[in-house]
């Protein structure tokens, strides 16, 4: 399309053409509801829906009604928010610091809430006055500070031998944390709850209740608040922070506004499924691919993949070893550890 | 709108690399700035755009010290095209230029026809209006420091600051880059290392070691005496049979 002024400029489509993004929003959950071990069908999950919400008394087998209600669409529902959640994050996170490799798991923020939320469960610091997603804030505020404040000792920046640096602070980080959340278990936690723990810090949706999902509702909508909120900021750092700055984007106000609201996300999440790696970093690339660099989109885009990527994870970790499930940071860290070396290796080359 | 730096300094971990100077733009002139490499040219220019603080006097824009403005309100009155910029991003030129809407634009006030318009002009003045859907990683260097200019002209300054913005630009481009400067009747500030260039300016500003060596006229700031101390060349003046203009031609001093 071209103008009179000569200039050719991109056609917008009209709110019209978005109309299948309410349709992925209701039918992921569905989905990965339906979808299990034992395969209910969809018309099986809609009544049992409609029991539930509105007593329309559809004659469903308790157990499924069990199922559907009590176990799978909880589970669903707090991995498709988690996934949107983890990818806003890493989203949010390369774009304030100019660094492809960013992303809660990787700087050690999420290591950083596992360790307060462990700090709260079995030592009881806190006590009955924190609960843990507190104590996971907490936890992921220090290993943000202390991995930032590490790499800007070690020059991390945006260049890439910076974003090297960015990285090594992050996985020094995430060692240290993980060392004391360790110590933590080792010292203060009984057989059964250290087994708990650890099945939990890798990762997992078990035992996940309506109360979770609440939670990480909550999260996932403070996270894309913020982010759409400033998705014009966002764009602003295209070309660095100082070019930001220049841009009237105010950026040390929007920096910590973003990173705050991130970190809360993260902690909150960390503390209802533990550490689920790699979404956060590999979404937003995915989505670049798709829709470009432009966050007006791009937020959006990262947010409906994390959505559909955690959700189906969620069904490959129920479905994949019979009579078993898996923690779910398995799989994504199955898909994200491939799709991580081919990013490494891209923006090595375009350093 | 008159932009003013009043003694200012600025120190980094125990380095000076600027010291007590004191200079004014006033409405619609170019001032060029001119000295040998890191003799504070950029630090002079981020401090004039309010970019860092001066860590003693203060930078005055339209009366108001730069202090007390948001970064907003100095983003609508100044435009800063930085030595180098760079993104590994896949953008289009178009939506590089359209961040020059940014300080004009806020999550309540959205993109606008007129905002298209500010572009779509800028893209033209210098000369990308057909490059506008190519991506930013395809373009040359010459055309990026193009486009750059074209993000600060979508922001409508009044202010501009340019820092070294004929680097990597072919002849008849920098020429073009000149002469737009020139007769956009917007306040300039323009870092230069071309003096022939830099006689173009109204006034001349000359930086060394973060001193202000002289400021005024270009004809009388890059006399002999400044040429020898600050940057070690002497020269001499030719006549341009064409129109009679005086070009120079420097050789360095042993
Ligand atoms: N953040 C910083 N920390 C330490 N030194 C700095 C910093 N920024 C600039 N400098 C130094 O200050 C001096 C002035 O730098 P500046 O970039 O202003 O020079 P310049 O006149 O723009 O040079 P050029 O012509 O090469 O662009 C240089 O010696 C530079 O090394
Ligand atoms: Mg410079």
């Amino acid at each position: 399309m071209t103008t009179d002024a000569g200039v050719m400029v991109r056609p917008r489509p009209g709110l019209a053409a978005w109309w299948w993004v309410p349709l992925l929003i209701l039918a992921a959950p569905l989905a990965g509801t339906a979808m299990g071990e034992t395969p209910i069908a969809l018309g099986t999950v809609l009544r049992a829906f409609a029991n539930q919400l509105w007593d329309a008394g559809y004659a469903v087998d308790p157990i499924d009604q069990g199922i559907v209600w009590s176990y799978r669409l909880p589970r669903a529902l707090v991995a498709g928010a988690c996934g949107a959640g983890l990818a806003i994050s890493g989203l949010v996170l390369q774009t304030l610091l100019r660094n492809a490799l960013a992303d809660p798991y990787l700087l050690g923020i999420s290591a950083g809430a596992s360790t307060g939320a462990v700090v709260v469960a079995v030592a009881g610091i806190g006590g009955a006055f924190l609960p843990m997603s507190a104590g996971a804030l907490l936890g992921a505020m220090a290993a943000f500070g202390m991995v930032t404040g590490l790499a800007r000792l070690a020059g991390g920046g945006p260049t890439a031998r910076g974003a090297a640096q960015i990285v090594l602070a992050g996985i020094a980080g995430s060692q240290l944390f993980n060392a004391l959340t360790s110590f933590i278990i080792a010292r203060s936690a009984s057989a059964e709850q250290a087994r708990g723990i650890m099945f939990w810090l890798l990762g997992n949706l078990s035992g996940v209740r309506w109360d979770d999902v609440v939670l990480a509702v909550a999260a996932v909508t403070t996270a894309l608040g913020a982010a759409f909120w400033h998705v014009r900021s966002l764009d602003a750092f295209t070309f660095g922070s100082e070019s930001a700055a220049s841009l009237g984007v105010p950026v040390r106000r929007v920096q910590a506004v973003l990173i705050l609201a991130t970190a809360a996300a993260t902690a909150a999440m960390v503390s209802i499924t533990g550490a689920i790696g790699f979404v956060g970093l590999v979404v937003p690339h995915a989505a670049r691919l798709l829709v470009g660099s432009r966050h007006a989109r791009l937020v959006p885009a990262s947010a409906l993949i994390g959505m559909v990527f955690l959700i189906a994870a969620d069904v490959i970790a129920r479905m994949l070893v019979p009579g078993q499930t898996l923690p779910i940071g398995v799989v994504t860290a199955l898909v994200g550890a491939p799709a991580f070396a081919v990013i490494l290796i891209r923006a090595r080359s375009a350093a | 709108m008159i932009l003013e730096a009043r003694h200012v300094r600025r120190r980094v971990r125990g380095r000076t690399l600027l010291d007590d100077v004191s200079l004014t733009i006033s409405t619609g002139e170019v001032l060029g700035l001119v000295g040998p490499n890191g003799s504070g040219k950029s630090t002079l220019m981020r401090l004039l755009a309010g970019l860092v603080r001066p860590d003693r006097g203060h930078v005055i824009l339209d009366g108001r010290p730069m202090a007390d403005l948001s970064q907003r309100e100095i983003a609508r009155r100044i435009a800063l095209v930085a030595q180098s910029a760079e993104t590994a991003d896949r953008i289009t030129v178009r939506d590089a230029v359209a961040l020059g809407r940014t300080p004009w634009l806020d999550a309540l006030s959205p993109w606008s026809a007129q905002d298209d318009a500010e572009v779509a002009h800028a893209l033209r003045r210098v000369d990308l209006a057909h490059l506008a859907l190519r991506d930013w990683s395809t373009l040359s260097g010459g055309e990026r420091q193009r486009a750059h200019i074209a993000r600060a002209l979508a922001q409508t300054p009044q202010i501009l600051l340019l820092d070294e913005p004929t680097n990597h630009l072919d002849i008849r481009h920098q020429l073009s880059v000149l002469d737009l400067v020139g007769g956009l009747g917007v306040s300039t500030v323009i870092a230069l290392h071309d003096l022939n260039h830099a006689m173009r300016c109204d006034r001349l500003a000359v930086l060394q070691d973060g001193r202000l060596q002289a400021l005024g006229p270009p004809a009388e700031v890059l006399n002999p005496a400044i040429l020898a101390q600050v940057f070690g060349v002497r020269a001499s003046a030719l006549i341009d049979p064409q129109d009679g203009s005086r070009i120079m031609r420097f050789h360095p001093i042993d």
